[in-house]
């Protein structure tokens, strides 16, 4: 009985080693017979991503779901990341200045979704929203140089502000923030870019920082 | 205790922190409502000058002595000499000709003399084109000629001393037929270097973003006419500027891009110079090394003549170079917020007999896109072009973005914008100047058109992000602004004039024509990239020319010799 048992796994064995080898061989020759995915008729354009690799000004990050990507600054530090977007924290040396020593953080993120799930300015009052449950008192920023004159991403315009707010912490509201949401979208995907600096830096400081911050947009590929 | 719990408050906010930027996560208890914002400083609010008092009656002062000129004809001279239907095309005029067709006569200049050194004036530069006189003289003088009380003012944001007339200076009636005014009494800092900060804590050597010399010349086709000798000899370009440059920088930046053959640079001063108080900004020197070191990345072999002028005494920095005639391309990376509330006549004479003596002068289009007042006032939203490049009597210059592969060839290039922190090409309209006749093609007649002066004419690299690499104080920077894009037209230019000479004409001429006629009559891909991404705040980049970066920036060679068989076959004069 056990005899007979063993013979039936070994023909069971063959049998699955058989049918792997062919599921193997049968889909290599379907993907060697397949014709390459057919290109989009691309010149010039924001859609378009360039014919030549540019070299990397910074670190690149692509969204593996929707197909955008851009650069960043390579001393911004990755916090989380999905298939659809990404947060990145700069790292303030505490040391560095007494200006960032009034710093408590300041993020970049980039989130996406399909064009099917939201338009620019939804995407941008989600996000708004979200924030506002974090940062009381959010509210449009009009008396300052931080103001989002012309909103674009990957050189493509859209929409955007910036806005203040008091930063609310585990110790209570603690220190002030700013905002800026820019978003903007093609016929494909919805982007919305996101700069919160939680504390102050002084005039120097806040240009360079948003500065660093603008790789990121002046970088960003969307998909064709 | 307090210094754990101090210790603990950036550990708690940051995981607060996480909790508020995690897309989608709400928190579990919402904070209270209605709490007003923490009043955050404001840092970007500038600081008003303050007035220090009356100035003192000894202090020296320098200002210009506007002569009267027959503008008309001037204007119809500048017309003629840049139209090639005319039998005047290119016949431009010596510095002494334009004195003596459009100025005062010889008895006029000397009642004018006459009259400042009666009033306790020196002359302290005069020009033979006859435009304006700069004069020094002291303060109390001032007062008593001219009819107002000079303020010595004090601006903290700059930390410069300056002074403002009160009053409207009045021109005795005695000269009143031959001086039409005086200008520059008002040395309040009304232009600004556009040299755009550096991006990067990384230094160039580490950093592959840097853009060099030998990366330029092959991503715009400049390697090809270095390949045919042309390399700027026997060529010599204006640098205006505030700033000190120094030797060994420019020599480390030779040795770093690896030029040879490259002439020490001229130093000229023009009146006292700059005081102390301006050459000492930060950015005058950045912007004056950066100026030579671009001209002399692109044409090592051109001799640069280094201007070293107040920037209130653009105009006088202009008639000097015309008047010592060496020099026919003259770059200047500053401006100042054009909202029609002052008069530039100084600087418009100036420039009006430049273009009439065939001199090109290239200006950054300014570094705030759309609204150029943003670089005196961060709350200063106006949409206003930069002068003097909104002048039509200069080649202005905005910025790209430009992508480039490992090798240095072309990628791809858009016009150059951070919507973060509104640096951006500059572009816009003039609120004066009519829009000349040689400015017409495909994109210059568009919905913003209202028939007075579009800029920018050109365009070139100026994103700090893929930005230039200079050295400054012996350090290897990354650095762009239209302040790059200026000098590197300049500098190419002279490359121009070099196959220009070679080919027997005796020289380009104002180029702004040329460049619009070859554009709209030739496949404009071949000469210009024609940019069309970006913006300048504003104004979208669009085929053909456009408020963000003109005509596009240059194929180098083919527009070299485009320049060069063009105005040759529209009977440019020869030597």
């Amino acid at each position: 009985m056990s005899t007979v048992r063993l013979d039936k796994w070994k023909v069971l064995l063959a049998f699955g080693a058989g049918l792997a080898i062919v599921v193997v061989v049968a889909n290599v020759v379907v993907l060697l017979s397949t014709p390459g995915a057919p290109t989009a008729p691309c010149s010039t354009g924001p859609a378009c991503p360039p014919p030549v690799a540019p070299i990397a000004l910074g670190v690149p990050w692509t969204s593996t779901e929707l197909g955008y990507s851009f650069q960043y600054d390579d001393r911004f530090t990755v916090v989380s990341q999905d298939g659809r977007g990404v947060r990145l924290r700069f790292p303030f040396d505490q040391s560095s200045s007494a200006s960032a020593r009034k710093v408590s953080f300041s993020e970049v993120a980039v989130t996406a979704v399909p064009a099917s799930e939201g338009t620019p300015q939804q995407l941008l009052d989600r996000r708004k929203d979200e924030l506002s449950q974090q940062i009381l008192g959010l509210e449009a920023d009009d008396h300052s140089g931080t103001t989002i004159l012309g909103p674009s991403i990957g050189h493509l315009d859209g929409v955007g502000g910036s806005y203040v707010g008091t930063f609310d912490s585990a110790q209570g509201p603690t220190a002030p923030a700013t905002v800026a949401l820019i978003a903007a979208g093609n016929e494909r995907v919805s982007a919305v870019f996101t700069y919160v600096l939680v504390g102050s830096l002084d005039a120097d400081e806040t240009t360079s920082m948003r500065e660093t911050a603008d790789l990121v947009l002046s970088t960003f590929r969307w998909p064709a | 205790m307090r210094r754990i719990r101090t210790r603990l408050v950036p550990v708690a906010l940051a995981c607060a922190a996480v909790l508020a930027l995690a897309p989608g996560v709400a928190r579990a208890t919402p904070g209270p409502p209605a709490i007003p914002p923490l009043p955050l400083p404001s840092p970007l609010q500038p600081a008003r000058p303050r007035t220090l008092g009356v100035t003192p009656a000894g202090t020296n002062v320098e200002f210009d002595v506007v002569l009267r000129y027959r503008e008309r004809a001037l204007d119809q001279f500048v017309q003629r000499v840049n139209d090639p239907s005319s039998p005047d095309f290119h016949h431009y005029a010596t510095p002494e000709e334009l004195g003596q067709r459009f100025g005062i006569s010889d008895a006029g200049l000397a009642r004018v003399r006459d009259w400042l050194e009666r009033s306790g004036f020196s002359v302290v530069e005069s020009f033979p084109q006859r435009t304006s006189i700069r004069v020094a003289g002291p303060a109390r003088a001032v007062d008593a000629v001219l009819g107002v009380t000079l303020v010595d003012k004090f601006d903290p944001s700059l930390r410069r001393t300056y002074h403002q007339p009160k009053g409207t200076p009045r021109v005795p009636a005695a000269v009143a037929d031959v001086v039409e005014g005086v200008s520059g009494l008002d040395t309040r800092p009304v232009m600004r270097p556009g040299v755009a900060p550096q991006q990067s804590a990384k230094p160039c050597a580490q950093n592959p973003a840097c853009l060099p010399p030998s990366k330029l010349d092959r991503a715009f086709d400049i390697t090809p006419l270095h390949d045919r000798g042309f390399l700027g000899d026997g060529q010599s370009v204006a640098v205006i500027m505030d700033g000190p440059v120094s030797d060994d920088d420019l020599r480390q930046f030779d040795e770093t891009s690896g030029l040879t053959g490259v002439p020490p640079i001229e130093r000229i001063t023009v009146g006292s110079g700059p005081d102390d108080s301006e050459s000492s900004q930060p950015l005058a020197r950045d912007e004056a090394t950066m100026d030579v070191e671009t001209v002399q990345g692109v044409a090592p072999h051109t001799q640069v003549l280094y201007y070293y002028a107040s920037l209130g005494a653009f105009a006088d920095a202009v008639n000097k170079v015309v008047s010592d005639g060496r020099a026919k391309i003259i770059t200047f990376s500053a401006g100042g917020c054009d909202d029609g509330s002052s008069s530039h006549a100084d600087d418009d004479r100036a420039l009006r007999a430049a273009n009439a003596a065939g001199v090109n002068v290239f200006v950054s289009s300014g570094d705030h896109g759309a609204y150029t007042c943003l670089a005196f006032n961060p709350n200063d939203f106006r949409v206003v072009a930069s002068e003097p490049a909104d002048s039509p009597y200069v080649i202005s210059v905005g910025a790209t973005f430009l992508e480039y592969a490992e090798d240095g060839s072309y990628v791809d290039e858009a016009a150059w914008v951070e919507p973060l922190d509104n640096w951006a090409t500059g572009g816009g309209l003039s609120p004066s100047a009519a829009r000349p006749s040689w400015q017409r093609g495909p994109g210059v007649d568009n919905s913003s058109s209202n028939g007075k002066r579009q800029v920018p004419d050109v365009s070139a690299p100026g994103d700090p992000e893929s930005g230039w690499l200079i050295v400054v104080n012996g350090d290897e920077q990354r650095s762009g602004g239209t302040s790059a894009s200026s000098p590197f037209w300049a500098g190419i230019t002279s490359l121009f004039g070099q196959m220009a000479q070679q080919q027997g004409l005796r020289g380009l001429g104002f180029l702004a024509p040329t460049l619009y006629s070859l554009a709209a009559s030739s496949s404009e891909s071949s000469l210009f990239h024609d940019v069309v991404r970006g913006d300048n705040l504003l104004q979208p980049a669009t085929p053909g020319w456009d408020y963000a970066t003109g005509l596009g920036s240059p194929h180098v060679a083919a527009l070299g010799d485009a320049i060069v068989a063009y105005l040759k076959s529209n009977g440019a004069s020869t030597q």
